[in-house]
């Protein structure tokens, strides 16, 4: 079985022997962009890659969101087998309001991992659960982050442990880091720099 | 262009050949085979790279059965086989000396240019009662319209042409363009020299660096006279042009600013493929803690170099109150030393005996125990957990992989999850999988003992081929529930059954999500559901070609696996009761290319999570084809 058509090298089109030199001499799904979608109120998502910068055409791998100035917008760190293989990407959206939770266990297992929160937000449920997403070859943060838009305040947080505790919080102010510890109805503000006690 | 999905195809069905019990396999094996040159009437083996030193090459180890001579019976017919290639040639010259002219033509917006390539019978269409999805803020603006039920009106040549300039005019001297075919066929096989079709993806962009970040995509269908390098020296060789969507977006300035370096990390002391002759798969992951609870994030950077000759990297960063990063890899006790006999690049931090303070584990079984925030210690554990697997002792070695963490049984003690990705499937065609490489769940007993619950949870994956799994309550019992990711095959959800023991869920009978490498969690539309996001293999190129197979050579179910294989990522939206809905098509967020690890964050805080999705396998020269 002979290759089944002709090469036109001046299109660039080549023959490999085996299947596996292909990546070892060629492109193999090569200077594809990392992507960034924009959620459009739950139902559509836009493509805004070109317009976020953050579309390197590297070998793109691992990826995750954290706020690395404390200025309460995640940035993004983006991990690449090639084209770069750290880069670390400073969020310049519009700022907008957002609240941030760290949770203490005590019943539960002390880093709270596990936890739902249900943040009403206006008229709306904002549901986060504190996993740390471990995607592929990295983890996030464990702090839960809601973004407000708008909304100067979250009325209503239900966070229910994982020890099945369901606690209520209300009027939480935006643009806060809060610790939450289980079994107790303290909000104590936390700062960067500023060491929590476990 | 038809190269990358030819090889997944290679990669794939290489891996069948030693069970392939059916011939649709088997001559599939060969049409990959044929087309992407390895095919050959003598018995071939797979040429393989020699390991360099030590278990340096992940990249190279694999390995592939011969080729079975019998098989060869199987393969598609010759004329099948050159037809596909033929396809493929002409999307190449469509690409090459067709487009590049229009491309040209509409970034110098010039109508008489684009005119000229309409023919005399040319008939323009433009979708009709357009279904818009805006964004508009202080920075951004951003639209895409797109025909609802794929309604269009007509439209005459010119005013199509200065439509099509005046999209792009906005982004003035600096613009550039990128066409990219997703299907393409003549109208008649049998008749290759009349009318073609084809479904295009034009992009064009402007200089972000030079003035405001500005972007329009198109997308259309195309008909045209077959194409030849001859034809497309004059014009009048496009018939038809359909266009279904545009979307156009615009911001004052880019959303993201690279800034490692300014922070206090060196990117270039890390692996990059780009720079060595070794391509390594997967040189390194990044995770983020708090080791030492000062609300700074700290970030963990992982890279597996070429052992024994380069020790593999280990970057402990402290962040810093203002964003910077500071090394503190060796103040805070991850001594390079220590570290060469661990090695590992796959980590998660956790806190194993609930002081508060995360520990740090590598997925070879290696324990470091956070002190306070003052130093890790490396923590023996006896007789590795890693080495255990329910049918018995495996070798350790790295593994693609990693750990997600839990309570599964909700006793206050956070649980591990070790996914691997094993050997190579049975047959993936018929979702056989049989690696003896299982995962593991290990739960968490306290004071740094673990027992091997797999077996009697049901968690072992299967035999899938796992990169990534994660933990999420999926049905609102409060009950960690688990999706374990296939990068063979459909991956499976372990709902929990509250006692220590998990039942397998099918998310979707009616899709698969093939060959997904990564997977984020969240409820992207607010509905109090958790959705999944998988990130996978998208390819134009296999598009075309699985889309271009002869109809009725193989069965409809493999086809249907085929043009899941490349079909790309997948979005489980999840409505409650364990009824989960595959939506990524539909949300365009499916064709990212091949993708790897996906992240759902707000990045814009308006309370809806986005999905920022990484891409791209191995890029080895710019002036090169590539699907």
């Amino acid at each position: 079985m002979a290759q089944p058509g002709k090469v036109d090298e001046e299109l660039g089109e080549f023959w490999v022997g085996a299947p596996f030199k292909i990546r070892q001499q060629h492109n193999l799904s090569a200077f594809e962009r990392n992507r960034l979608f924009l959620n459009v109120a739950g139902g559509d998502f836009l493509d805004v890659s070109h317009i976020g910068g953050a579309d390197s055409d590297g070998d793109g791998r691992a990826s995750l969101a954290m706020d690395v100035n404390h200025d309460g917008m995640l940035d993004l760190v983006v991990r690449q087998a090639g084209g770069g293989p750290l880069l670390i990407y400073e969020n310049r959206f519009v700022p907008q309001n957002f609240l941030r939770v760290t949770l203490r266990g005590r019943q539960s297992n002390r880093l709270g991992i596990g936890t739902r929160l249900v943040a009403t937000v206006g008229e709306r449920q904002i549901t986060r659960e504190c996993y740390p997403a471990n995607t592929f070859m990295s983890q996030a943060p464990l702090a839960v982050h809601f973004g407000l838009a708008d909304a100067p305040q979250v009325k209503q947080l239900v966070v229910i442990w994982p020890s099945g505790l369901e606690q209520t919080f209300t009027d939480l102010a935006a643009n806060c880091h809060i610790l939450l510890t289980e079994s107790s109805d303290q909000i104590q503000v936390v700062k960067p720099g500023q060491p929590i006690a476990p | 262009m038809p190269h990358a999905s030819l090889w997944i195809v290679c990669f794939l069905f290489g891996r069948v050949f030693q069970s392939a019990r059916w011939k649709w396999i088997v001559g599939l094996c060969l049409l990959a085979l044929a087309i992407c040159g390895c095919g050959s009437e003598q018995t071939e083996h797979v040429d393989v790279i020699p390991e360099t030193t030590g278990d340096a090459s992940l990249v190279y180890e694999r390995s592939t059965a011969p080729v079975n001579p019998e098989a060869l019976q199987w393969s598609l017919d010759k004329e099948d086989q050159e037809y596909l290639w033929d396809l493929e040639h002409h999307s190449n010259l469509l690409v090459q000396f067709g487009l590049r002219s229009v491309g040209t033509a509409v970034v110098e917006q010039s109508v008489p240019a684009l005119v000229e390539r309409f023919s005399s019978e040319f008939a323009g269409e433009i979708f009709s009662d357009a279904r818009n999805i805006t964004i508009n803020d202080a920075l951004i603006s951003s639209v895409r319209r797109s025909a609802d039920h794929l309604e269009t009106r007509p439209i005459e040549k010119t005013e199509l042409a200065e439509f099509l300039v005046s999209l792009v005019q906005p982004l003035g001297d600096s613009a550039r363009f990128r066409f990219d075919i997703k299907r393409i066929f003549p109208q008649d096989r049998q008749r290759l020299e009349e009318l073609w079709t084809a479904l295009v993806m034009l992009r064009v962009w402007n200089d972000r660096a030079a003035s405001a970040p500005q972007e329009v995509t198109l997308l259309f269908r195309l008909v045209f006279e077959r194409p030849s390098k001859e034809r497309f020296a004059s014009g009048g060789w496009i018939h038809g042009l359909k266009l279904l969507q545009v979307a156009q977006s615009r911001s004052q300035r880019p959303l993201f600013r690279e800034v490692a370096a300014d922070l206090g990390i060196d990117g270039s002391r890390f692996y990059d493929n780009w720079n060595e002759t070794l391509k390594k798969e997967n040189p390194g992951g990044i995770y983020a803690c708090d080791f030492n609870r000062d609300n700074c994030v700290d970030l963990l950077i992982t890279d597996g170099r070429n052992p024994p000759a380069e020790p593999d990297v280990l970057c402990l960063y402290q962040g810093l109150v203002g964003g910077g990063f500071r090394d503190v890899t060796q103040a805070m006790g991850l001594d390079a030393a220590r570290y060469r006999e661990v090695r590992g690049i796959h980590a998660v931090f956790v806190d194993l005996d609930n002081d508060g303070w995360e520990d740090l584990v590598f997925s070879r079984g290696d324990i470091w125990r956070n002190e306070e925030g003052k130093r890790f210690v490396h923590k023996k554990i006896a007789s590795s957990y890693y080495q255990v697997t329910g049918g018995g002792a495996v070798e350790a070695r790295e593994e693609f992989g990693g750990i997600t963490i839990a309570d599964y049984d909700r006793d206050g003690w956070v649980d591990l999850y070790v996914h691997r990705s094993g050997g190579a499937p049975k047959s993936w065609i018929e979702d056989v999988f049989d690696s003896p490489i299982r995962n593991l769940l290990l739960r968490n007993l306290g004071d740094w003992k673990f027992e091997n619950v797999t077996q009697h949870a049901g968690t072992d994956g299967g035999g899938r081929v796992v990169f990534s799994s994660a933990w999420f309550d999926a049905n609102n019992d409060s009950w960690p529930d688990l999706y374990v990711i296939n990068e063979f095959g459909d991956g499976i959800l372990y709902v929990n059954r509250q006692d220590g023991t998990f039942k397998e869920v099918d998310v979707d009978p009616n899709t698969d999500d093939f060959g997904s490498m990564g997977i984020a969690t969240g409820d992207i539309d607010n509905n109090g559901h958790i959705d999944l996001y998988l990130g996978g293999m998208y390819s134009k190129a296999g598009s075309r070609v699985i889309g271009n197979l002869p109809e009725g050579i193989y069965p409809d179910e493999v086809v249907d696996k085929l043009d899941r294989l490349i079909s790309g990522s997948e979005f489980y939206q999840n409505d409650g009761e364990l009824s989960f809905n595959a939506q990524a098509a539909r949300l365009q967020i499916h064709d990212v290319g091949w993708a790897w690890g996906p992240t759902l964050a707000d990045f814009n805080n308006d309370g809806w999570l986005d999905l920022f999705a990484t891409a791209g396998y191995m890029s080895r020269d710019r002036t090169k084809p590539d699907g």
